[in-house]
């Protein structure tokens, strides 16, 4: 089955979207120590994204963590095991990890491409998938919500 | 460093401009001042995720979209063309 290693900012963005709990029943994502850490920092924090990656933890007896060598940041984590073939892409919806994730040769979509799935599969509705984007796109300040302004064209 | 402009103005606007700026104790050209700049602020993001669309949508070229945005329209193009890549990733996998 097709893996999908998925990044700390793409799980909150799923998660912001309504459909992070139908994604990782429909998909077999895994994470790295790296993000999972990432999500506990993240949540000690009282702000939106916060409250967020608390709600994500919660999911995360469904997702499988991946054993990699520690390293300073999710996405280094993340192209490590791309590179060691135990996942096939890489879902990243960080504009600067962009032109890392390039360099290295990795597949990478965003987390709008698991939406896209989840709608060709039927699981969600044109009118779902584009509310959800607004949702996702909402939440993000110019910049990092390119994702989902671009994200309209899957459900054209 | 500023520069004047004269605008004239619907003097009801004058009033409920002037009767705001009463309340919060500013003067009329600071609130006006303040208000369009807001206004400006926000009015260019907007511009911005518009222009970033039309581009998605191929209403406009590259070149159009960088004469408004600059060096902005590169992360566009780059956004554009993954999510494009991904597309067919997704389809392929969807077969």
């Amino acid at each position: 089955m097709t893996r999908f290693a998925i990044d700390t900012c793409s799980l909150i963005a799923l998660y912001y979207s309504g459909y992070l709990g139908k994604t990782i029943k429909a998909l077999n994502l895994a994470i790295t120590n790296k993000i999972h850490y990432e999500l506990e920092e993240m949540g000690k924090y009282s702000d939106d994204d916060g409250s967020a990656a608390l709600e994500v933890l919660t999911f995360l007896t469904k997702i499988k963590i991946l054993e990699t060598q520690p390293k300073s940041t999710g996405e280094e984590e993340l192209i490590e095991i791309a590179i060691k073939h135990e996942c096939d892409f890489i879902v990243s919806d960080d504009i600067r990890a962009i032109s890392v994730l390039k360099r290295a040769g990795i597949p990478q979509i965003f987390s709008t491409h698991l939406l896209y799935y989840l709608y060709k599969k039927g699981k969600v509705s044109k009118e779902e998938g584009l509310i959800a984007l607004e949702k996702m796109r909402n939440r993000r300040p110019w910049k990092n919500n390119l994702i989902y302004i671009a994200g309209i064209q899957l459900f054209k | 460093m500023t520069t004047q402009i004269n605008i004239r103005l619907d003097k009801r606007l004058v009033q409920e401009i002037d009767a705001l700026a009463r309340m919060l104790h500013v003067p009329r050209s600071e609130w006006v001042r303040l208000k369009l700049a807001e206004m400006v602020k926000e009015s260019i993001l907007k511009y911005r995720e518009v222009l970033a669309l039309e581009y998605s949508m191929g209403h406009i070229s590259f070149e159009e979209m960088r004469n408004a945005l600059g060096s902005d329209a590169e992360d566009v193009k780059m956004v554009h063309e993954i999510t494009r890549k991904g597309k067919k990733e997704m389809d392929k996998l969807l077969k």
